[in-house]
Protein backbone atom coordinates (compact mmCIF):
# COMPACT_ATOMS: atom_id res chain seq x y z
CA UNK A 1 0.00 0.00 0.00
CA UNK A 2 1.60 3.47 -0.86
CA UNK A 3 1.23 5.86 1.73
CA UNK A 4 1.33 9.47 1.39
CA UNK A 5 3.92 11.70 3.03
CA UNK A 6 2.64 12.80 6.55
CA UNK A 7 1.33 16.33 6.32
CA UNK A 8 1.90 16.40 2.50
CA UNK A 9 -1.05 18.19 0.78
CA UNK A 10 -1.90 17.02 -2.80
CA UNK A 11 -0.02 18.72 -5.96
CA UNK A 12 -0.24 21.67 -7.07
CA UNK A 13 0.12 23.39 -3.49
CA UNK A 14 -2.11 27.27 -4.70
CA UNK A 15 0.48 29.92 -4.56
CA UNK A 16 3.43 28.05 -3.83
CA UNK A 17 4.07 25.71 -7.56
CA UNK A 18 7.31 27.40 -8.18
CA UNK A 19 8.73 27.35 -4.90
CA UNK A 20 8.02 23.90 -4.04
CA UNK A 21 9.60 22.85 -7.40
CA UNK A 22 12.42 24.33 -6.48
CA UNK A 23 12.46 22.88 -2.61
CA UNK A 24 11.65 19.35 -4.69
CA UNK A 25 14.53 20.08 -6.94
CA UNK A 26 17.37 20.78 -4.37
CA UNK A 27 16.13 18.40 -1.79
CA UNK A 28 16.53 15.64 -4.85
CA UNK A 29 19.96 16.73 -5.87
CA UNK A 30 21.10 17.10 -1.99
CA UNK A 31 20.04 13.29 -1.50
CA UNK A 32 21.00 11.99 -4.91
CA UNK A 33 25.03 13.91 -3.91
CA UNK A 34 25.09 12.43 -0.64
CA UNK A 35 24.19 8.90 -2.07
CA UNK A 36 25.99 9.25 -5.62
CA UNK A 37 29.46 10.83 -3.88
CA UNK A 38 31.07 7.51 -3.19
CA UNK A 39 31.24 6.68 -6.23
CA UNK A 40 31.50 9.81 -8.34
CA UNK A 41 34.88 10.49 -6.05
CA UNK A 42 36.37 7.15 -7.30
CA UNK A 43 38.99 7.33 -10.12
CA UNK A 44 38.03 3.85 -11.16
CA UNK A 45 34.60 4.88 -12.26
CA UNK A 46 36.13 7.99 -14.33
CA UNK A 47 38.56 5.61 -16.23
CA UNK A 48 35.51 2.82 -16.93
CA UNK A 49 33.32 5.66 -18.11
CA UNK A 50 36.94 6.87 -20.31
CA UNK A 51 36.46 3.19 -21.62
CA UNK A 52 33.03 3.27 -22.47
CA UNK A 53 31.81 3.35 -25.85
CA UNK A 54 28.64 6.07 -26.68
CA UNK A 55 26.40 2.43 -27.30
CA UNK A 56 27.52 1.35 -23.38
CA UNK A 57 27.08 4.69 -22.03
CA UNK A 58 23.05 4.67 -23.20
CA UNK A 59 22.63 1.30 -22.34
CA UNK A 60 23.79 2.11 -18.76
CA UNK A 61 21.20 5.61 -19.09
CA UNK A 62 18.52 3.11 -19.33
CA UNK A 63 19.16 1.20 -16.77
CA UNK A 64 19.46 4.20 -14.86
CA UNK A 65 16.34 5.24 -15.88
CA UNK A 66 14.49 1.81 -15.01
CA UNK A 67 15.63 1.94 -11.63
CA UNK A 68 14.94 5.59 -11.02
CA UNK A 69 11.75 4.55 -12.32
CA UNK A 70 11.20 1.67 -9.80
CA UNK A 71 12.39 4.28 -7.07
CA UNK A 72 10.05 6.90 -7.70
CA UNK A 73 7.10 4.58 -7.53
CA UNK A 74 7.84 3.61 -4.23
CA UNK A 75 9.34 6.29 -2.66
CA UNK A 76 10.18 9.55 -4.91
CA UNK A 77 11.36 12.99 -4.23
CA UNK A 78 8.30 15.11 -4.41
CA UNK A 79 5.92 16.37 -1.98
CA UNK A 80 2.39 14.97 -2.10
CA UNK A 81 1.03 12.13 -3.75
CA UNK A 82 1.50 10.96 -7.41
CA UNK A 83 -0.35 9.20 -9.85
CA UNK A 84 0.03 7.11 -12.95
CA UNK A 85 2.03 8.69 -15.80
CA UNK A 86 3.50 11.46 -13.49
CA UNK A 87 5.53 8.65 -12.27
CA UNK A 88 7.44 8.81 -15.91
CA UNK A 89 7.85 12.36 -15.43
CA UNK A 90 9.35 12.03 -11.96
CA UNK A 91 11.99 9.58 -13.31
CA UNK A 92 12.82 11.61 -16.35
CA UNK A 93 13.44 14.76 -13.74
CA UNK A 94 15.48 12.60 -11.60
CA UNK A 95 17.56 11.39 -14.07
CA UNK A 96 17.89 15.18 -15.35
CA UNK A 97 19.03 16.31 -11.84
CA UNK A 98 21.27 13.53 -11.69
CA UNK A 99 22.95 14.89 -14.67
CA UNK A 100 23.18 18.32 -13.73
CA UNK A 101 24.87 17.15 -10.60
CA UNK A 102 27.54 15.34 -12.16
CA UNK A 103 28.01 17.75 -14.89
CA UNK A 104 28.74 20.21 -11.99
CA UNK A 105 31.02 18.05 -10.00
CA UNK A 106 33.09 16.58 -12.82
CA UNK A 107 33.47 20.10 -13.94
CA UNK A 108 34.07 21.50 -10.93
CA UNK A 109 37.00 18.43 -11.06
CA UNK A 110 38.46 20.15 -14.28
CA UNK A 111 37.13 16.30 -15.58
CA UNK A 112 35.00 17.44 -18.40
CA UNK A 113 34.86 21.42 -20.16
CA UNK A 114 38.75 21.72 -19.98
CA UNK A 115 39.59 20.27 -23.23
CA UNK A 116 37.91 16.47 -22.75
CA UNK A 117 36.11 15.25 -25.67
CA UNK A 118 32.42 14.99 -24.56
CA UNK A 119 32.40 11.45 -25.00
CA UNK A 120 34.79 11.03 -22.25
CA UNK A 121 31.55 13.26 -20.43
CA UNK A 122 29.06 11.02 -21.63
CA UNK A 123 30.91 8.18 -20.43
CA UNK A 124 31.53 9.32 -17.44
CA UNK A 125 28.18 10.75 -16.41
CA UNK A 126 26.86 7.38 -17.57
CA UNK A 127 29.08 5.41 -15.21
CA UNK A 128 28.10 7.38 -11.89
CA UNK A 129 24.32 8.20 -13.17
CA UNK A 130 22.79 5.33 -11.13
CA UNK A 131 23.62 5.78 -7.73
CA UNK A 132 22.94 9.63 -7.79
CA UNK A 133 20.15 9.27 -10.01
CA UNK A 134 18.64 6.84 -7.07
CA UNK A 135 19.92 8.90 -4.69
CA UNK A 136 17.34 11.81 -5.95
CA UNK A 137 14.46 9.16 -6.42
CA UNK A 138 14.79 8.19 -2.52
CA UNK A 139 14.68 11.87 -1.31
CA UNK A 140 11.66 11.33 0.15
CA UNK A 141 13.03 8.54 2.91
CA UNK A 142 16.50 9.61 3.11
CA UNK A 143 15.64 13.29 4.08
CA UNK A 144 11.62 13.15 4.97
CA UNK A 145 10.45 16.23 5.70
CA UNK A 146 9.72 17.16 9.39
CA UNK A 147 11.42 14.31 10.96
CA UNK A 148 14.13 14.53 13.34
CA UNK A 149 14.15 17.21 15.81
CA UNK A 150 11.09 19.47 14.90
CA UNK A 151 8.91 15.80 14.88
CA UNK A 152 11.20 13.02 16.20
CA UNK A 153 9.67 9.74 16.89
CA UNK A 154 8.91 8.73 20.32
CA UNK A 155 11.49 6.67 22.10
CA UNK A 156 14.26 8.81 19.66
CA UNK A 157 17.11 10.01 21.08
CA UNK A 158 17.07 13.34 19.41
CA UNK A 159 12.97 13.28 21.05
CA UNK A 160 14.86 12.77 24.63
CA UNK A 161 17.46 15.46 24.37
CA UNK A 162 14.72 17.76 23.19
CA UNK A 163 12.69 17.01 26.25
CA UNK A 164 15.35 18.38 28.39
CA UNK A 165 15.44 21.70 26.32
CA UNK A 166 19.47 21.56 25.73
CA UNK A 167 20.97 25.04 25.88
CA UNK A 168 22.38 26.67 22.90
CA UNK A 169 26.14 26.19 23.63
CA UNK A 170 25.02 22.16 24.27
CA UNK A 171 23.34 21.68 21.13
CA UNK A 172 26.05 23.32 19.38
CA UNK A 173 28.51 20.78 20.86
CA UNK A 174 25.74 18.35 19.75
CA UNK A 175 25.54 19.75 16.16
CA UNK A 176 29.07 19.64 15.87
CA UNK A 177 29.67 16.51 17.21
CA UNK A 178 27.35 14.97 14.28
CA UNK A 179 28.75 16.87 11.91
CA UNK A 180 32.39 15.38 12.64
CA UNK A 181 30.61 11.80 12.86
CA UNK A 182 29.51 12.18 9.94
CA UNK A 183 32.44 13.32 7.75
CA UNK A 184 34.14 10.51 9.54
CA UNK A 185 31.65 8.45 8.21
CA UNK A 186 32.45 9.22 4.73
CA UNK A 187 36.38 9.58 5.57
CA UNK A 188 36.35 5.86 6.52
CA UNK A 189 35.20 4.93 3.23
CA UNK A 190 37.37 6.75 0.99
CA UNK A 191 40.92 7.39 2.97
CA UNK A 192 41.69 3.38 3.02
CA UNK A 193 41.45 3.04 -0.49
CA UNK A 194 43.98 5.11 -1.86
CA UNK A 195 41.94 6.81 -4.89
CA UNK A 196 42.49 10.14 -3.21
CA UNK A 197 46.10 10.18 -4.03
CA UNK A 198 44.91 9.15 -7.87
CA UNK A 199 42.35 12.29 -7.83
CA UNK A 200 44.70 14.78 -6.63
CA UNK A 201 46.79 14.03 -9.78
CA UNK A 202 43.78 14.26 -11.81
CA UNK A 203 42.01 17.70 -10.60
CA UNK A 204 43.95 20.69 -11.49
CA UNK A 205 45.10 23.16 -8.40
CA UNK A 206 43.30 26.39 -10.11
CA UNK A 207 39.89 24.01 -9.85
CA UNK A 208 40.02 24.10 -5.98
CA UNK A 209 38.58 27.12 -5.10
CA UNK A 210 35.71 26.21 -7.39
CA UNK A 211 35.92 22.58 -4.92
CA UNK A 212 35.68 24.63 -1.82
CA UNK A 213 32.51 26.96 -3.51
CA UNK A 214 30.79 23.73 -4.42
CA UNK A 215 31.36 22.31 -1.11
CA UNK A 216 29.41 25.02 0.88
CA UNK A 217 26.71 25.33 -1.74
CA UNK A 218 26.09 21.41 -1.12
CA UNK A 219 26.47 21.84 2.48
CA UNK A 220 24.08 25.17 2.81
CA UNK A 221 21.53 22.65 0.48
CA UNK A 222 21.11 19.77 2.42
CA UNK A 223 20.91 21.96 5.91
CA UNK A 224 18.29 24.71 5.37
CA UNK A 225 17.40 25.58 1.55
CA UNK A 226 15.14 22.71 0.67
CA UNK A 227 12.87 21.73 3.07
CA UNK A 228 14.48 19.58 5.08
CA UNK A 229 14.36 18.18 8.56
CA UNK A 230 13.93 20.82 11.15
CA UNK A 231 14.75 23.35 8.30
CA UNK A 232 12.32 26.21 9.38
CA UNK A 233 13.18 25.93 13.37
CA UNK A 234 17.19 25.96 12.35
CA UNK A 235 15.82 29.72 10.67
CA UNK A 236 13.90 30.31 13.68
CA UNK A 237 16.59 29.55 16.36
CA UNK A 238 18.67 32.25 17.86
CA UNK A 239 22.22 32.39 18.29
CA UNK A 240 25.52 33.25 17.33
CA UNK A 241 26.07 29.71 15.32
CA UNK A 242 21.99 29.47 14.57
CA UNK A 243 22.35 31.25 11.63
CA UNK A 244 22.31 29.39 8.15
CA UNK A 245 25.37 30.80 6.84
CA UNK A 246 27.41 30.43 10.77
CA UNK A 247 26.35 26.84 10.64
CA UNK A 248 27.17 25.58 7.07
CA UNK A 249 30.55 27.19 7.71
CA UNK A 250 30.71 25.12 11.22
CA UNK A 251 29.68 22.24 9.15
CA UNK A 252 32.64 22.72 6.80
CA UNK A 253 34.94 23.40 9.22
CA UNK A 254 34.31 20.01 11.13
CA UNK A 255 34.89 18.58 7.66
CA UNK A 256 38.08 19.85 7.34
CA UNK A 257 39.25 18.70 10.60
CA UNK A 258 37.82 15.27 10.60
CA UNK A 259 39.66 14.96 6.87
CA UNK A 260 42.89 15.98 8.39
CA UNK A 261 42.71 13.84 11.16
CA UNK A 262 41.84 11.10 9.06
CA UNK A 263 44.21 11.58 6.32
CA UNK A 264 46.75 11.89 9.03
CA UNK A 265 46.23 8.61 10.67
CA UNK A 266 46.11 6.61 7.47
CA UNK A 267 49.59 7.87 6.39
CA UNK A 268 47.99 9.63 3.34
CA UNK A 269 49.86 12.78 4.95
CA UNK A 270 52.90 13.68 7.40
CA UNK A 271 55.48 15.67 9.09
CA UNK A 272 57.39 15.58 5.44
CA UNK A 273 54.08 16.43 3.43
CA UNK A 274 54.14 19.76 2.03
CA UNK A 275 51.72 22.55 2.92
CA UNK A 276 50.46 22.24 -0.74
CA UNK A 277 49.81 18.65 -0.93
CA UNK A 278 47.65 19.02 2.53
CA UNK A 279 46.01 21.59 1.21
CA UNK A 280 45.03 19.65 -1.89
CA UNK A 281 44.26 16.16 -0.11
CA UNK A 282 41.87 18.46 2.63
CA UNK A 283 40.37 20.46 0.44
CA UNK A 284 39.00 17.23 -1.93
CA UNK A 285 38.75 14.84 0.91
CA UNK A 286 36.43 17.31 2.36
CA UNK A 287 34.46 17.57 -0.82
CA UNK A 288 31.99 14.59 -0.24
CA UNK A 289 32.66 14.77 3.71
CA UNK A 290 31.22 18.24 3.89
CA UNK A 291 28.11 16.67 2.35
CA UNK A 292 28.32 13.90 5.13
CA UNK A 293 28.56 16.42 7.91
CA UNK A 294 26.16 18.22 6.70
CA UNK A 295 23.79 14.98 6.88
CA UNK A 296 25.08 14.10 9.98
CA UNK A 297 23.32 17.37 11.23
CA UNK A 298 20.08 16.20 10.65
CA UNK A 299 20.58 13.96 12.91
CA UNK A 300 20.37 15.68 16.20
CA UNK B 1 -12.96 18.23 -8.46
CA UNK B 2 -10.24 18.21 -6.32
CA UNK B 3 -9.08 14.95 -7.62
CA UNK B 4 -8.73 16.65 -11.52
CA UNK B 5 -7.07 19.39 -9.95
CA UNK B 6 -4.50 17.00 -8.41
CA UNK B 7 -4.23 15.17 -11.84
CA UNK B 8 -3.09 18.27 -13.29
CA UNK B 9 0.40 19.62 -13.44
CA UNK B 10 1.03 23.06 -12.48
CA UNK B 11 3.32 25.72 -15.10
CA UNK B 12 6.09 24.40 -13.27
CA UNK B 13 5.86 21.04 -13.07
CA UNK B 14 5.42 21.64 -17.01
CA UNK B 15 8.32 23.88 -16.99
CA UNK B 16 10.45 21.37 -14.46
CA UNK B 17 9.71 18.66 -17.29
CA UNK B 18 10.36 20.31 -20.26
CA UNK B 19 13.91 21.12 -19.12
CA UNK B 20 14.33 17.76 -17.63
CA UNK B 21 13.60 16.55 -21.25
CA UNK B 22 15.91 18.54 -22.59
CA UNK B 23 19.06 18.01 -20.37
CA UNK B 24 18.32 13.92 -20.80
CA UNK B 25 17.82 14.74 -24.66
CA UNK B 26 21.10 16.72 -24.65
CA UNK B 27 22.96 14.12 -23.03
CA UNK B 28 21.30 10.85 -25.67
CA UNK B 29 22.30 13.38 -28.89
CA UNK B 30 25.65 13.76 -27.70
CA UNK B 31 26.30 10.41 -27.44
CA UNK B 32 24.70 9.36 -30.75
CA UNK B 33 26.67 11.78 -32.60
CA UNK B 34 29.76 10.36 -31.01
CA UNK B 35 28.88 6.77 -31.32
CA UNK B 36 28.35 8.00 -35.29
CA UNK B 37 31.85 9.54 -35.48
CA UNK B 38 33.18 6.51 -33.52
CA UNK B 39 31.81 4.29 -36.07
CA UNK B 40 33.30 7.06 -38.97
CA UNK B 41 37.03 5.71 -37.75
CA UNK B 42 39.50 3.26 -37.75
CA UNK B 43 40.42 1.52 -34.56
CA UNK B 44 43.94 2.34 -33.26
CA UNK B 45 44.80 5.25 -34.52
CA UNK B 46 47.18 7.13 -32.72
CA UNK B 47 48.63 10.94 -33.20
CA UNK B 48 52.11 12.10 -31.09
CA UNK B 49 52.79 15.41 -31.91
CA UNK B 50 55.88 17.05 -30.52
CA UNK B 51 56.15 21.11 -29.66
CA UNK B 52 59.12 21.77 -30.33
CA UNK B 53 58.58 25.78 -29.59
CA UNK B 54 57.91 25.54 -25.69
CA UNK B 55 61.10 23.55 -25.35
CA UNK B 56 63.18 24.08 -22.25
CA UNK B 57 66.93 23.75 -21.61
CA UNK B 58 68.10 22.34 -18.46
CA UNK B 59 71.44 21.73 -18.44
CA UNK B 60 72.75 20.11 -21.09
CA UNK B 61 69.28 18.49 -22.00
CA UNK B 62 66.09 19.32 -23.96
CA UNK B 63 62.50 19.17 -22.01
CA UNK B 64 60.44 18.49 -25.31
CA UNK B 65 56.72 18.52 -24.62
CA UNK B 66 54.47 16.12 -26.80
CA UNK B 67 50.67 15.13 -27.14
CA UNK B 68 49.38 11.57 -27.58
CA UNK B 69 45.94 11.77 -29.27
CA UNK B 70 43.22 8.56 -29.37
CA UNK B 71 41.96 9.97 -32.53
CA UNK B 72 40.68 5.89 -33.95
CA UNK B 73 37.72 4.45 -33.17
CA UNK B 74 38.34 2.34 -30.01
CA UNK B 75 39.53 3.70 -26.42
CA UNK B 76 42.96 2.35 -26.07
CA UNK B 77 43.92 0.74 -22.84
CA UNK B 78 47.41 0.93 -22.96
CA UNK B 79 50.05 1.75 -25.72
CA UNK B 80 53.80 1.65 -26.63
CA UNK B 81 55.34 4.06 -28.47
CA UNK B 82 58.90 4.64 -29.99
CA UNK B 83 60.28 8.22 -29.82
CA UNK B 84 63.64 7.95 -32.00
CA UNK B 85 65.68 11.61 -32.71
CA UNK B 86 67.21 11.44 -36.18
CA UNK B 87 70.57 13.38 -36.84
CA UNK B 88 69.96 13.47 -41.17
CA UNK B 89 68.88 9.80 -41.57
CA UNK B 90 70.86 8.54 -38.36
CA UNK B 91 68.76 7.41 -34.87
CA UNK B 92 71.25 9.30 -32.33
CA UNK B 93 68.81 8.81 -29.44
CA UNK B 94 65.32 6.50 -29.43
CA UNK B 95 63.12 5.73 -26.15
CA UNK B 96 60.00 4.09 -25.90
CA UNK B 97 57.12 5.52 -23.94
CA UNK B 98 54.18 3.80 -22.31
CA UNK B 99 50.67 5.15 -22.73
CA UNK B 100 47.98 4.16 -20.02
CA UNK B 101 44.22 3.85 -20.48
CA UNK B 102 43.43 6.68 -23.64
CA UNK B 103 39.64 7.19 -24.06
CA UNK B 104 37.80 7.86 -27.37
CA UNK B 105 39.61 10.91 -28.55
CA UNK B 106 41.58 11.46 -24.96
CA UNK B 107 45.00 13.00 -25.09
CA UNK B 108 47.92 12.43 -23.13
CA UNK B 109 50.32 14.87 -22.11
CA UNK B 110 53.94 13.99 -21.58
CA UNK B 111 57.96 15.44 -21.60
CA UNK B 112 60.43 13.84 -23.73
CA UNK B 113 64.05 14.45 -22.19
CA UNK B 114 67.00 14.20 -24.52
CA UNK B 115 70.18 15.39 -25.22
CA UNK B 116 69.91 16.41 -28.65
CA UNK B 117 69.42 19.91 -29.65
CA UNK B 118 65.83 19.99 -31.11
CA UNK B 119 66.33 22.66 -33.50
CA UNK B 120 69.11 20.86 -35.48
CA UNK B 121 67.72 16.91 -35.02
CA UNK B 122 64.54 15.43 -35.85
CA UNK B 123 61.88 13.86 -33.91
CA UNK B 124 59.93 11.09 -34.88
CA UNK B 125 57.20 8.69 -33.24
CA UNK B 126 56.62 5.14 -34.63
CA UNK B 127 53.73 2.87 -32.82
CA UNK B 128 55.41 0.07 -31.28
CA UNK B 129 51.71 -2.21 -29.67
CA UNK B 130 48.23 -1.51 -28.95
CA UNK B 131 46.04 -2.82 -26.23
CA UNK B 132 41.89 -2.52 -26.08
CA UNK B 133 39.69 -2.72 -23.22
Amino acid sequence: MLVEPREASTRPRLGREWSDEFDDAVRGLASGFLIGIPVVFTVDSWWLGDQNEPLDSLTLLAAAYALTLAAVYWIGFRRGLRRGWQYLGDAIEALALAVLALVAVFWVLGQIGDGQAPSIAVGRIAVAIAPVSLGVAIANHLLARDASRVDPDQGDASAMRDSRHLGHRRRALFEFAASAAGALFMCLTIVPLDDLSAITTEVPFRNLPLVILLSLLVTYSVVFAAGFAGEADRHRTPGPLQTPFAETVVAYVAALIVCLTVLWLFGRIDQESTAMEVYTKTVLLAFPASMAAAAGRLAV
Amino acid sequence: MRSNAARRKSTAEWVTLSLSLLVVGALIVVALVEESHRQEGDAGGLQVTFDTERVARRGDSFYVPYRVLNTGSEAISSAEIWIEVFDGERVVQSAEINVQFLPLQGRQNGIFVTTHDPESHALRSRIESLQFP
